[in-house]
């Protein structure tokens, strides 16, 4: 919500050489711009894999360190570092398009100096992360040990996409 | 691996042509939010939509039960960015129904005055997709400008832009700061000038009538049956306004005018946003004039150990794009018992997408979306 | 022609059902089960005819849910929490989807997240989750917080004690 205003005139990201990507295959760096719901958490992983190397990664916002205000819900990830490589994260909920900015500029530094390059990680570490994707997304035990009483229509069917 | 989503791929056939499936969204450009629509097309028709919601679905219900009913506080902006006061001042007010407390008179005008401030930034958020959508990206940049002035004042009373948290139960957090009036009174005489701006770049841009003329179209009949409400049900002639029909804050002392329309098109429901702007402004404009002295706060002790009585209530706002309700249940303790939340954009968002999608070209989807003012956040909660 | 809110209440007393009366301009109204449809078409038939939302509460200290269903008047200006009490056990109602279509999306939410059967409605498939095999989360007997600690490694408060 804050990207707007980041992108536009008064915060105006693009004198920085920042500018909005419309496809994957054209982007440098991905932002998660808060909270990661499952559902999600598929979308990006798929995003992520889509970019072309070298590619960076900024997690914005508190909720994707260790879930923010969202901790406790059973629908979102806690920490989006587990899941794929994440280079920067900008804290707050939600961060002003200043703290974007910063975050964006000290990323462009950090691979000046060759210090940001979590995306070789992924391809290192590949089984870990795999490991840690599949557990949450293609869980197929209740985790609470308790079975639904009836028969829920298609739960477990695997979406189509 | 199974084939990457921006691959489009078929699944059938029709009269020799090749059925398609496209993923409108989460991460299509022209989608507003992380929300989606699988459309099978043929060509750039449409003939078939598949809603896809749940991306930003993050429990609020559930979560609501575990928290004390201030802590909830800083979740219930949450569900609608875009317009978070309704949110607060919806919550707030179920608990006060069932306290049976009344807050002070200089509250009620205070919650009045940063609905209404949301209500503005709420239409220029909306505006700016909607243009944006159609290609005019000139506008869209003043009017992100534009709704910085208003956030600035927000940031200036409650401490943040987006997110207030400023109604509490039985008032609002803090009295206006000194000089904070006269610069709304500033920032009111810039957005009104910047109306006819506005006119001139969106409303009388021939783009504009060209593409949003006939698409879309919601009768009066089918709005009200079908829970269409807000500028989208007054687009279409129906003359309610839950700020006239139940009213809740100071509404009940000011004039609030219904303004209605007959079109009941895109075209119409974007002149709706415009002609209730200049409307809002005005309603900040009385309530600033009409503001009595006192306390803007009643004393419910420690706030942190509020226990609400037995009972339940349901307590809606008007919000910029129509009813948001909260359904609040307690039982007498620390926390919730339940809380259920209307959002606005179900109906239009999930119901209106296969009735008015299919046949459309897909160059039309987020112009639809932006003026059906879907917003994805409080169809997922 | 507008009704006042006593005759909406005598009106519905006279039907044979309990009505209570909650603030101004909301009432709230308990029917049986048995009852659910000839209720809510008596009321649309008497102008009630926007239907608000469709949600459930779980009282599981009585081992029922109660469904409500928030109907306005546009015309009487008056607020009606329509309530249904089941059996927690064989949660089973009608649907109404032949009364409001958007009913159709509120039904597959509250089946979703509380596993209530709607009969008669051909598409209870899950509109949010995807891959859910617990039970519906907004029962009161799933524990989110439980469930993120141990899905999702979630510590509390943040990992700060």
């Amino acid at each position: 919500m804050e990207l707007p205003p980041a992108m536009t005139s008064r915060w105006d990201v693009e004198r920085f050489g920042i500018g909005p990507m419309a496809t994957p295959r054209q982007a440098d760096v991905l932002l998660v711009t808060g909270y990661v719901s499952l559902k999600t958490l598929k979308r990006i992983i798929r995003t992520y894999e889509q970019m072309p190397e070298p590619k960076w990664v900024l997690a914005f916002g508190s909720c994707t360190v260790n879930g923010g205000i969202y901790w406790d819900s059973y629908n979102t990830i806690t920490n989006l570092a587990e899941y794929i490589p994440v280079d920067i994260t900008v804290s707050g909920c939600m961060p002003r398009p200043e703290a974007v900015m910063d975050a964006l500029q000290t990323l462009m530094k950090m691979i000046q100096s060759g210090e940001a390059g979590a995306y070789k990680k992924y391809k290192e570490n590949y089984e870990y992360y795999k490991a840690n994707q599949d557990r949450v997304l293609k869980k197929t035990v209740p985790i609470l040990g308790q079975t639904p009483e009836m028969d829920l229509e298609g739960k477990n069917e695997d979406a189509k996409e | 691996m199974d084939a990457p989503s921006y691959m489009l791929s078929k699944i059938a056939e029709k009269d020799n042509l090749s059925v398609y499936e496209l993923f409108f969204g989460p991460n299509h450009p022209g989608m507003h939010g992380n929300f989606g629509y699988v459309l099978e097309m043929i060509g750039t028709e449409i003939v078939k939509v598949r809603p896809n919601a749940g991306h930003l679905h993050r429990g609020f219900e559930k979560l609501m039960e575990q928290k004390l009913w201030v802590q909830n506080l800083a979740l219930v902006p949450r569900i609608c960015v875009v317009d978070p006061d309704p949110n607060e001042v919806a919550y707030c007010t179920a608990i006060e129904k069932i306290m049976g407390v009344e807050i002070p008179d200089r509250a009620k005008f205070i919650r009045t005055i940063t609905l209404e401030m949301s209500r503005l930034t709420s239409f220029l958020m909306g505006m700016g997709a909607l243009v944006a959508a159609l290609g005019l990206y000139t506008p869209m940049y003043i009017m992100m400008a534009d709704r910085d002035l208003l956030l600035d004042l927000f940031e200036w009373l409650t401490g943040a832009r987006i997110y207030h948290i400023f109604n509490i139960p039985g008032g609002v957090r803090n009295d206006l700061p000194d000089g904070w009036v006269e610069r709304l009174n500033e920032v009111l005489d810039i957005l009104e000038k910047r109306l006819l701006e506005y006119d001139k770049l969106v409303f009388e841009n021939p783009i504009i009538h060209k593409r949003l003329k006939g698409m879309g179209y919601v009768s009066k009949e089918d709005a009200m049956k079908d829970g269409i409400t807000g500028p989208n049900l007054r687009a279409s002639g129906g003359a309610f306004d839950v700020r006239v029909d139940d009213p809740y804050a100071a509404y009940p002392y000011l004039d609030v005018k219904v303004i209605t329309q007959d079109g009941g098109d895109a075209l119409t429901r974007a002149v709706q946003v415009r002609l209730e702007f200049e409307e809002t402004i005005k309603l900040i404009r009385q309530a600033l004039k009409e503001m009595p002295e006192g306390d803007v706060r009643l004393n419910l002790g420690n706030l942190s150990m509020l226990k609400v009585p037995k009972g339940e209530a349901y307590a809606k706002v008007e919000s910029s794009k129509g009813e948001f309700g909260y359904y609040v249940v307690s039982d007498g303790g620390l926390k919730p018992y339940r809380v259920g939340v209307r959002g606005p954009s179900l109906p239009a968002g999930l119901l209106y997408a296969q009735k008015h999608l299919p046949k459309m070209k897909i160059d039309d989807v987020a112009a639809w979306m932006a003026s059906l003012a879907i917003c994805p956040p409080d169809i997922d909660k | 022609m507008k009704m006042q809110k006593s005759d909406v209440i005598k009106q519905l007393v006279d039907r044979g059902n309990k009505v209570y009366d909650l603030y101004e301009n909301q009432i709230a109204l308990e029917v049986k089960k048995d009852n659910l449809l000839n209720d809510l078409v008596f009321l649309r038939s008497i102008g009630f005819e926007h239907l608000s939302f469709i949600t459930a509460v779980d009282f599981i200290d009585e081992g029922e849910f109660e469904v409500v269903y928030h109907v306005w008047s546009y015309t009487h200006k008056i607020h009606i929490l329509v309530k249904v009490r089941i059996d927690r056990k064989e949660p089973i109602l009608p649907t109404v989807n032949n009364l409001w279509e958007q009913a159709q999306f509120y039904e597959q939410e509250v089946h979703e997240f509380f596993g209530i059967k709607f009969e008669g409605n051909n598409d209870l498939s899950p509109l949010f989750l995807e891959n859910w095999v617990d039970i519906p989360p907004l029962r009161k007997d799933f524990d989110t917080r439980e469930f993120s600690i141990r899905l999702y490694d979630a510590e509390v408060d943040g990992g700060d004690i």
